[in-house]
């Protein structure tokens, strides 16, 4: 294990190494958030899924390579198709790495989003489309890539697959495209009617999801719903065009990552202080890393659309914090080790309360933060 | 510098054969292997040779009886690329010790590059014919005896449906143009002053043979159903160098005769009052909705592989049918790629031991057993149906840049090929394997597929060098070279 986790590492090292040196100098800081995603879900990986399998470690460094790929290329054709072929690994090791369940359904697994979102990019291809169109197309894709696991969740057993590398893998792929083609590709039609309206739209079809979550009787699925609300809202962030907003939803993609990887899955025990304060800090409540990134993105804004999405937003996210009354507990009256190590779980601890104190930071230094802020207001 | 120089690959090939046959009829106990090691020399030799021939001037041979212009010779390398792929698969194969198997598919292999190369039609007719009677000898070797008689005695009908054709076509070339060379039949059609219907019937006729030869739905191929109880590597491959040929007819006697290089623009035009593009845009949207089609609702693995091989193939076809200089060199490109995605599947099916009989039901939870294996053949057929992140999707996405309403029939092809591939991954892995038993593939075959499937993926990544090669090939016939 530790020799096909060392193979990995260096493979990965390797990857970024090369993409750094080809990249531009204006898209080298995306190999290097790249970087952060992926070598973050392989370093907090502490239930070593990606080492168990060769096939794991193999596509998960070509949809490393897709993705960088994807964010040097120059051309929006051969940035989507990298895209999509990210996405389709990724829903294949979904698939692969995915427990057993009975029967076959188009709309309950994960290839079928990959293949819509196939389509709608190859739909852009055709020249008699106006851009709006265009646009449209490009929308529906970033939303499908960011509800992708929505269609295995009525599976018996998807709730399995929280917390696994194939969520945070889909999370850092679907983030990392929409933060890119919101940065690069975005066109001008974007930021006006009535595509504006989707700084109300998206927060309304988040809100919808949470409330559809309501009634999902496992935790565990309500957060498989609660991480692709969160895609949805990184694109939301990097979509309103305020620069302070898209170095929050840089942060919220990271912190977005590290934080599925960084979730026990196994039932919380009251004893373990821990294990339960990382179990909620998945959820985005206060005190936690997420929670930090939510105030940074959700921060105010000119754009009286944004401000109130912002406040659409934060009643999705209330919505899902009122449902963790329903937590289960572990009746075992053994401390449950869990399956993440030591050290694995320390330092995730540390992470997500070091990422909680950011906050606090904001309260501390304001000048500092405000400094930088404006320093990306002016950019 | 002789055009018999073109000849030296073909010469090779011909002497495999012979010291194979002079095996069989002093020694007919000689050990198997020694046989599969000479057909494997001559396949490599001859593969090197033909790659080197790339250097001699194509100019000097397209007037002559024989062609080695780039569309030719990319056609050429992937027939033998593929003869090498079935060989390396047989190395395994309980039928690999049968001699005559060898000898007949080394003609297969042989007849084919005739085909290919051959500037005279009746020359191609009579090697394709060649084709059909050793590749049913061959398919024929490879099954029970009593079936042998049935599939021979069919070969044998087909060859001589094909010849009549074939023949037919000729006499009406001579008719008209006094002649069956390719490029002098373009001449005469340039100079004009020809009725169209005799033009007209000899069109239909060869696009009859190119997508008989190719074999894309609704016709089922020359091979047919002689390919039901066969080796895998041997019903697959033979399907596949019949397809590289169906699309040499396409390209060669087809678009590059009976069409010609707009001035000013770097599109093809055709040269007679009935557009044979359109014509062949109908024959591909036909194959783009049926081959899927018909994969989906194959419940036989075998019969269901045979026709989404093709899709490659037909989507190629597509995209010449546009006739632009960009799309031509992404289309020949995708022929090769399609000789890699044969080989890929070739190989992950016969490490898993599937029978030629085999069903979707012996398919379910196979990922769960052998994952590399089973993964091996969903890649596959994911770049066979022009998935990102392979070289399909770079063809679909330059074919769909073209203003026509045609592209929703492209669209409609990826729906159901995405369907078909969605299809299997999703049953390949949604149950447990009942009982664990121990995986057939050895470790020599774990890194063979590891680097068939490195390739396919990096020529989908890095489609530069496979596309320029594509487009070099073709930029002969627009003057450039």
């Amino acid at each position: 294990m530790k020799f096909k986790t060392l193979v990995t590492s260096l493979g990965l090292v390797a990857i970024s190494v090369a993409a750094f040196i080809l990249a531009t100098s204006s898209r080298a800081p995306w190999v290097v958030i790249g970087f952060l995603c992926f070598g973050g879900i392989l370093f907090f990986d502490g239930y070593n899924q990606i080492p168990k399998r060769w096939m794991n470690i193999i596509l998960f460094l070509l949809t490393y390579v897709l993705i960088l790929d994807a964010v040097l290329e120059g051309t929006p054709e051969a940035f989507w198709r990298d895209f999509a072929g990210a996405l389709f690994f990724t829903s294949l090791l979904f698939e692969q790495n995915a427990l057993s369940w009975s029967g076959f359904g188009a709309l309950r697994t994960t290839v079928t989003p990959a293949l819509i979102f196939f389509m709608l990019i190859l739909a852009q291809s055709i020249p008699a489309l106006p851009p709006e169109v265009n646009y449209g197309l490009s929308v529906a894709a970033l939303i499908i890539s960011s509800y992708t696991e929505l269609f295995c969740i009525f599976r018996e057993n998807a709730a399995a697959t929280v917390g696994s590398f194939m969520s945070a893998l889909r999370v850092a792929c679907s983030g990392l495209g929409c933060l890119f083609y919101c940065s690069v590709f975005l066109p001008e039609i974007a930021r006006r009617a009535p595509f504006n309206l989707m700084y109300v739209g998206l927060p309304i079809f988040a809100l919808l999801v949470s409330l559809g979550a309501v009634f999902l009787k496992h935790w565990r699925r309500r957060q498989t719903l609660f991480f692709c609300n969160w895609s949805l809202f990184i694109f939301w962030a990097a979509l309103s065009g305020e620069s302070f907003r898209f170095y929050a939803a840089i942060g919220a993609l990271i912190a977005g990552v590290w934080t599925i990887m960084m979730a026990d899955r196994d039932a919380a025990n009251p004893e373990n202080y821990r294990e339960l304060y990382l179990k909620l800090s998945a959820w985005g409540v206060p005190g936690s890393f997420l929670f930090t990134i939510i105030i940074f993105a959700l921060g105010p804004s000119s754009d009286e659309l944004v401000r109130q999405g912002s406040a659409i937003w934060l009643l999705s996210f209330f919505i899902y914090w009122s449902g963790l009354g329903g937590f289960s507990f572990s009746t075992s009256k053994t401390p449950n080790k869990g399956a993440l190590n030591g050290w694995h779980r320390r330092l995730a601890f540390v992470v997500t309360l070091l990422g909680a104190s950011l906050i606090a930071g904001i309260r501390i230094l304001p000048e500092i933060f405000s400094e930088v802020w404006a320093q990306g207001v002016m950019k | 510098m002789g055009s018999y120089q073109l000849l030296i690959p073909q010469c090779t090939l011909l002497l495999g054969i012979f010291i194979l046959a002079l095996f069989e009829i002093v020694d007919r106990q000689f050990h198997h292997r020694q046989g599969w090691i000479i057909q494997t020399i001559a396949l490599v030799l001859a593969f090197i040779q033909q790659l080197l021939l790339y250097r001699l001037p194509s100019s000097l041979f397209v007037i002559g009886g024989m062609i080695l212009d780039g569309t030719t010779q990319i056609f050429s390398l992937c027939v033998l690329l593929l003869s090498i792929l079935i060989q390396g698969n047989r190395h395994t194969e309980k039928y690999s010790s049968r001699s005559q198997t060898a000898i007949l598919t080394l003609g297969v292999t042989f007849f084919a590059l005739f085909a290919i190369q051959s500037n005279r039609i009746i020359f191609s007719v009579i090697s394709i014919l060649g084709m059909i009677w050793l590749a049913h000898g061959a398919l024929a070797s490879e099954t029970k005896l009593k079936e042998q008689t049935n599939l021979i005695y069919s070969g044998i009908i087909r060859g001589i449906v094909f010849l009549v054709i074939g023949v037919t076509l000729c006499i009406l070339c001579l008719n008209v143009f006094g002649e069956s060379q390719m490029d002098e039949i373009q001449r005469v059609i340039v100079r004009g002053h020809i009725r169209q219907i005799p033009i007209f019937a000899i069109e239909v006729f060869i696009l009859f043979l190119g997508a008989l030869v190719l074999g894309t739905p609704p016709f089922e191929g020359l091979l047919g159903k002689a390919r039901n109880h066969s080796s895998w590597s041997l019903s697959l491959g033979l399907t596949g160098i019949f397809a590289i040929v169906g699309t040499n007819i396409f390209v060669r006697w087809g678009l590059l005769v009976f069409t010609r290089p707009a001035i000013g623009v770097l599109e093809l035009e055709p040269l007679t009052s009935w557009n044979i593009l359109n014509v062949i845009r109908v024959i591909a949207v036909t194959g783009l909705v049926l081959t899927p089609l018909f994969a989906i609702l194959n419940k036989n693995m075998r019969g269901s592989f045979l026709f989404f091989i093709l899709n490659p193939f037909v989507q190629a076809l597509f995209a010449l049918s546009f006739g632009q200089r960009e799309i031509l060199g992404a289309a020949i490109a995708q022929v090769v790629v399609a000789v890699i995605i044969i080989g890929l599947l070739m190989s992950s099916i016969q490490a898993l031991e599937f029978s030629p009989t085999s069903s979707l039901k012996e398919w379910v939870a196979l990922g769960r057993r052998d994952m590399l294996a089973c993964l091996s053949i969903i890649l596959a057929l994911s770049s066979a149906a022009g998935l990102t992140p392979f070289y399909g999707s770079l063809l679909l996405q330059k074919t769909l840049s073209i203003n026509s309403s045609f592209g929703i029939v492209l669209l409609f092809n990826i729906v159901l090929s995405g369907f078909y591939v969605g299809r299997l991954l999703t049953l390949a892995f949604h149950r447990n394997a009942g009982e664990s038993s121990e995986s057939p593939i050895t470790r020599v075959q774990k890194i063979w597929f590891a680097v068939q499937f490195i390739l396919l993926i990096f020529m989908g990544i890095f489609w530069q060098p496979l596309y320029k090669y594509g487009a070099f090939s073709i930029r002969q016939f627009f003057g450039e070279v």
